[in-house]
C-alpha cells in the first residue's frame, strides 16, 4: 500500500516536473542564447580579431590595450566619459530630488495631485523620437524668436550652438525623465502605514520632518534600486543624442552610451571585437561600482526604526 | 508659536511645490500644442506666423504625409522597395504587437511556473537570475547580439525579433511573481479535486485571475515597443516601423520634406495611437502594478 502511494506520488511529481519543464524550457533556452550566449560571445570577441581574408584570430589583450590607449588619447572618448559622469550627477541630483518631492506631493494628495500624476507620466508614454523632434523644432525655431521679442537680442538655435547644446540636452533629459520614478515612489509611499504618519503628526512633526524621518526611510529600498540601476546608465545613457542628431552629434556632446551605439550601428565585423572590448572594459568598471554603491547605501542609509 | 511656525513652513512648501509642478506640467504641453498647431500650417504660414493660430487652417500636411513620408529599403532579396507610411504602421503593429505578446506571455508563464512549483530548486535559480540580471550592469554587448542574431538567421525577420524579445528577464517578471503569490492555493486544490490537469489549472484558473495585470503589462510593453526606433533600426532594416520612419524623416535631406510642418505632422500621426491608448487606459496603466509590499 505504502509502496503504491509512493509510486503514485513519484508519478505525480514526475508529471509536475515534466509540465514545469514544458513551461520554462523555451524561455530558459532563450535566456541561455540571448543573455549567457551573447555575453559570452562578447567576451570571446574581446580577445579576437576579424579580417575578411582570414576570419577570426586570437588577439590576446590587444583590443583591451587599444581601448585603454583610446581612453587616454582620443578626445571624443574623454568628452564621452566627462559628459556621462556629468549626466549621471545631474539626473541624480536634479532628477531624483525633484521626482522625490513631486511624488511626496502626489502621495499627500495635494491639490490636483492626480492630474499631475497623469501629466508626469505622459513623457514616458509618448515616443522619445516624437518628443525629441517637437522639442528640437521648438528650441531651434520658437525659442530664438521668443528671446528676440523679449530682449531684442538675436540668438541661434539652442541645439545647434556648441555653447548651449549640452545644457539643453541635460535639461531635456531631466524634463522628460520623471515618469517611472514618480510612479514607483508614489507606489512605495502609499505602502507606508497610516498609523506611523499619524503618530508623527501627533508628535508635532512638520511636513519636512515627516518626509525626512518617515517617508524617505520607508521608501529607501526603492530609492536604492533606482540609484543602483542608474549606475549602468553612466555607461549606457545616450542623452537622446541619436534621436536629436543621428550619427552627427557634436564631439563635445558625446556620452559613452551614444559613442557605443553610434559606432555599433556603423560597424562591420572587423570593428566588433574592439567595440566588444570597450563594453568589456566599461563592464569591469561598472560591476564593482554597482555593488559598492549598493552596499554603501544599504549600510549607511536611514533605518526604519 | 512653534506649531504656527511649522504650519507656515508646511504651507510654504506646499505652495512652492504647487507652483513648480504647475509650471512643469504646463511646460510639457507647450511643444506638443505648438506641434499640433504647426501641423495645420503651410510652410509659408509657419515661416511668417510661428506662434499664432494657423492662417489659413490647412489639412494639406495630413493629406500629403502619406505621400511624402516614405523610405526606400532593400528587402530580403536585395531589391529596393519603397515603404510608405501606412506600411510602416503595419510594421509597427507587427513589431510592437508581436514583441509585447511574446515578452509579456513569457514573463507571465515563467512567473506562474516558479510560484506554483516553488519546490523545484530551478524556481529559486530563475528568480535569482532575474534579480541579479536587473542589478548587474552589462555594457556594450550590442555587437555580439547582432553577430548572434545574424548567425541564427534572426536578423531582419519578424519571427527572429519576436524570439529575441521572448525573455522573462526584467521588472514585469517580479510583478507577475507578486501577483501569482497573492492567489490563494485553494483555487488550485479545488480544481485538482474536480480532476483538472496541470494545464487546465493554469489556463482556466490561474491565468484568468491575473488577466488585469497581464493586460496592463501587455499594454505597457506595446507602448514601449511602439515608441522604440533603435531596435528596428538595427535588427529590422528592411521593415522600417513608424517610429523608425519618423526618425528617418527628421534626418531626411529630401527637399520636399524640408518643411517643418510636414515633419511635425509625421510625429502627430505617430503620437495619436499611443495618446488614444493612454487617454483610454491611463487609470489601468498607472494603477496597481506592484512588486510586493503590503500596507499595514
Amino acid at each position: 500500500m505504502q509502496k503504491a502511494n509512493k509510486k503514485r506520488r513519484f508519478g505525480k511529481e514526475q508529471r509536475e516536473f515534466v509540465f514545469y519543464l514544458c513551461l520554462v524550457a523555451l524561455p530558459l533556452a532563450q535566456f541561455c542564447i540571448f543573455y549567457i550566449g551573447v555575453n559570452f560571445n562578447s567576451i570571446l570577441l574581446t580577445f579576437r580579431n576579424y579580417s575578411f581574408d582570414e576570419g577570426y584570430s586570437f588577439a590576446g589583450f590587444d583590443n583591451i590595450v587599444r581601448v585603454f590607449r583610446s581612453l587616454t588619447s582620443e578626445a571624443v572618448l574623454k568628452y564621452s566619459v566627462r559628459n556621462s559622469l556629468i549626466t549621471y550627477a545631474v539626473t541624480l541630483l536634479a532628477g531624483t530630488t525633484l521626482a522625490l518631492f513631486f511624488s511626496y506631493f502626489i502621495y499627500k494628495k495635494m491639490p490636483l495631485a492626480n492630474v499631475y500624476r497623469v501629466v508626469l507620466f505622459l513623457p514616458s508614454v509618448i515616443s522619445s523620437i516624437v518628443m525629441v523632434i517637437l522639442f528640437k523644432y521648438f528650441c531651434e525655431n520658437a525659442i530664438p524668436e521668443i528671446w528676440e521679442a523679449l530682449t531684442g537680442e538675436q540668438i541661434g538655435g539652442l541645439l545647434s550652438s556648441t555653447k548651449t547644446s549640452f545644457p539643453t540636452l541635460l535639461f531635456y533629459l531631466v524634463w522628460t525623465g520623471f515618469g517611472t520614478q514618480v510612479i514607483m515612489y508614489t507606489g512605495a509611499m502609499n505602502n507606508i502605514s497610516d498609523s506611523v504618519v499619524e503618530s508623527a503628526r501627533l508628535d508635532g512633526a512638520s511636513q519636512l520632518r515627516e518626509f525626512i524621518s518617515i517617508t524617505l526611510p520607508m521608501i529607501w529600498p526603492t530609492f536604492v534600486t533606482f540609484i543602483v540601476v542608474g549606475i549602468a546608465g553612466i555607461f549606457t545613457n545616450q542623452l537622446n543624442l541619436y534621436s536629436f542628431y543621428g550619427t552627427g552629434a557634436d564631439l563635445a556632446d558625446y556620452t559613452i552610451g551614444y559613442y557605443l551605439y553610434r559606432e555599433t550601428t556603423r560597424a562591420t565585423l572587423p570593428e566588433y571585437p574592439y567595440l566588444s572590448a570597450m563594453g568589456f572594459v566599461f563592464t569591469l568598471f561598472a560591476v564593482p561600482l554597482t555593488f559598492l554603491v549598493k552596499s554603501a547605501l544599504e549600510k549607511f542609509g536611514p533605518g526604519t526604526d | 508659536m512653534a506649531s504656527k511656525l511649522k504650519k507656515g513652513e508646511g504651507r510654504c512648501l506646499k505652495i512652492a511645490l504647487s507652483v513648480v509642478l504647475a509650471v512643469y506640467a504646463f511646460s510639457l504641453f507647450i511643444p506638443i500644442l505648438w506641434g499640433v498647431l504647426t501641423s495645420f500650417k503651410s510652410q509659408e504660414d509657419f515661416r511668417l506666423n510661428l506662434f499664432g493660430l494657423p492662417n489659413p487652417f490647412t489639412l494639406e500636411n495630413y493629406l500629403r504625409a502619406f505621400e511624402l513620408l516614405y523610405r526606400d529599403v532593400e528587402n530580403a532579396g536585395g531589391v529596393v522597395v519603397r515603404v510608405y507610411f501606412p506600411l510602416m504602421f503595419l510594421y509597427s503593429f507587427l513589431y510592437a504587437g508581436g514583441c509585447a505578446l511574446m515578452s509579456t506571455t513569457t514573463a507571465c508563464v515563467v512567473a506562474y511556473a516558479t510560484v506554483k512549483f516553488e519546490k523545484f530548486k530551478l524556481s529559486k535559480v530563475i528568480y535569482t537570475i532575474v534579480v541579479v540580471t536587473m542589478i548587474l550592469p552589462v555594457i556594450g554587448n550590442l555587437p555580439s547580439e547582432i553577430h548572434m542574431s545574424r548567425l541564427l538567421g534572426f536578423y531582419n525577420t519578424f519571427p527572429g525579433i519576436w524570439i529575441m524579445k521572448m525573455t522573462f528577464l526584467g521588472m514585469y517578471f517580479l510583478v507577475f511573481h507578486a501577483t501569482f503569490r497573492g492567489v490563494a492555493k485553494d483555487y488550485y486544490e479545488a480544481a485538482y479535486l474536480d480532476g483538472a490537469s496541470e494545464w487546465m489549472v493554469m489556463v482556466k484558473i490561474a491565468f484568468p485571475l491575473v488577466t488585469y495585470t497581464y493586460l496592463t503589462v501587455l499594454l505597457l510593453n506595446f507602448i514601449t515597443f511602439w515608441n522604440d526606433y533603435q531596435v528596428p533600426l538595427i535588427y529590422l532594416p528592411s521593415y522600417p516601423t513608424a517610429a523608425y520612419g519618423v526618425f528617418l524623416f527628421s534626418r531626411s535631406n529630401d527637399t520636399r520634406l524640408s518643411s517643418v510642418p510636414a515633419r511635425i505632422t509625421g510625429c502627430i500621426y505617430m503620437l495619436l495611437p499611443v495618446l488614444i491608448l493612454f487617454i483610454a487606459f491611463h487609470k489601468h496603466l498607472m494603477g496597481n502594478l506592484s512588486m510586493g509590499g503590503i500596507k499595514e
